[in-house]
């Protein structure tokens, strides 16, 4: 085996930042959120104030086996953790116009106020997408991610606050989706 | 370098034919199109025996529902989508230990019959458009009316499927991209005969199953795709059983010496030579002192 100076040193390093530089936990945005059947769509108006949400998640189940009493483990098949609750917050802005979306998406998937008792217009086939784009410093895409099956599972709460200085309200809020692709795969 | 049992189950479980499949990869496929009874209007086949029910079952839906079956199966490895569980069955030959008992010793293991074939289970998810209820259902009571006697496939009282098939996969490697079927069970001249009782309950959301029987006249299990995959498997290790102790070795290594140590292969890579000391014993019947 070489010195592993040979290829691991610091001017290595140096070099090699110099050149690839380094992602940012602020380089990306929420391109799109539609909410499928119920035509409620985030337009760039209200994307803009994504403030924090997570890569989507894929993990492989792993099997197991025991031999001996030592357990060998062995891939199989995928899921994909946490997309029951993938979560997004945005700023409010003063007309509650993204809020007010929300609300449309909640009760369109399920409404107990229906005019005759509930009514529910979401079936799978009806639910939305999201999309998501990594990007480098220039703003150039580097990586877009896909969400299929997507709805909004659980609006979260909006704190209120009368003694607080007047912050900005920040609105989470967590979306189901059941599997997810990107331009990187 | 010696070779340890972890190191060659490690093996083992790297070649396809040993390696271990997933228990959630299989789908099942029925002949739908060969229950004569099921096709047209399933509501007024009932009808034709029970003036009072007032069965409504579209042939549209029916039509649509084995439709879902997602022809042709074996190439889109997807089969009837509304089984969620089979529980296939097993095999049982009656035995005892038929001989005069003397003191401490019992006779030898005898057999006598092969039980009957256990039902094949498959439970179904219930969807809007009710396979369950529109399929089955229906079905299981046509069984009942036109019952299990031997009939030509193609009257329109055939209540038989001409099969229904379980097939298991496994994950191919790097020689093919889709699941490798790598076994499957065909049930032949199948029919439900009984569909278990539902629950329904303002209790939490959930899906809601059926579990349902099917008896069939004989079954058999084929390889599909398991020769073409099994050509690199490990060879059965020769088993020498004069020797008196128990030793592994690996490319053709002695006294449990490793290999040739070839580069660009794992170590011990090569097929084992496996030599187990087998205990000795008597097969004629004990004399008692």
């Amino acid at each position: 085996m070489p010195n592993l100076f040979e290829n691991q040193a610091i001017n290595n390093f140096y070099d090699a930042a110099l050149q690839r530089d380094f992602a940012r936990t602020n380089l990306f945005r929420v391109l799109n959120i539609n909410s499928g059947a119920t035509n409620v769509n985030f337009g760039p108006e209200d994307l803009i104030y994504v403030t924090t949400t997570t890569l989507p998640q894929r993990s492989i189940n792993n099997v197991p086996v025991p031999f001996m009493g030592l357990n060998f483990n062995v891939p199989g098949t995928v899921k994909y953790p946490n997309s029951e609750a993938w979560n997004v917050t945005f700023r409010m802005p003063q007309d509650l116009g993204i809020r007010q979306k929300l609300e449309q998406w909640s009760r369109g998937t399920f409404n107990e106020q229906g005019i005759t008792g509930s009514s529910g217009a979401y079936n799978l086939g009806d639910t939305g997408t999201v999309e998501l784009a990594l990007m480098g410093k220039g703003g150039q895409p580097i990586a877009q991610y896909y969400l299929y099956g997507a709805y909004c599972a659980n609006i979260g709460e909006y704190a209120l606050d009368i003694t607080a200085s007047g912050e900005i309200v920040t609105q989470p809020v967590t979306i189901a989706y059941s599997y997810w692709s990107s331009t990187l795969a | 370098m010696a070779v340890s049992s972890y190191e060659y189950f490690f093996q083992v479980l790297g070649n396809w034919g040993s390696s271990i499949p997933l228990e959630g990869q299989w789908f099942v496929y029925f002949d739908l199109q060969s229950v004569e009874a099921l096709k047209g209007d399933v509501g007024n086949a009932i009808k034709n025996y029970d003036d009072y029910a007032n069965w409504q079952i579209s042939p549209g839906v029916t039509s649509s529902l084995k439709n879902a079956l997602y022809n042709p199966p074996m190439e889109k490895l997807v089969g009837c989508v509304f089984a969620r569980s089979v529980v296939l069955p097993g095999e049982t030959i009656n035995t005892s230990n038929n001989a005069v008992n003397y003191g401490g010793y019992l006779g030898p293991s005898t057999s006598s019959n092969r039980e009957g074939y256990n039902k094949l289970s498959i439970t179904f998810t219930e969807t809007n458009a009710s396979f369950i209820d529109f399929i089955i259902r229906p079905w299981v009571i046509l069984v009942g009316y036109n019952g299990l006697i031997a009939r030509n496939m193609n009257s329109p009282k055939n209540i038989r499927c001409k099969s229904i098939n379980i097939i298991q996969l496994a994950k191919a490697g790097k020689k093919q991209s889709s699941m490798a079927k790598r076994k499957m069970m065909t049930f032949y001249n199948a029919a439900p005969v009984s569909l278990e009782d539902s629950n329904l309950t303002y209790a939490a959301d959930g899906l809601n199953y059926n579990k349902i029987d099917f008896v069939y006249d004989y079954y058999d299990v084929k390889e599909v795709d398991s020769p073409k995959f099994f050509q690199n498997i490990v060879t059965q290790p020769s088993v020498n059983t004069t020797s008196p102790t128990t030793t592994r070795s690996l490319n053709s290594g002695t006294n449990g010496n490793s290999g040739n140590g070839t580069s660009g292969s794992i170590p011990g890579s090569s097929i084992p030579t496996i030599k187990v000391k087998t205990p000795s014993y008597k097969t004629d019947n004990p004399t008692p002192q």
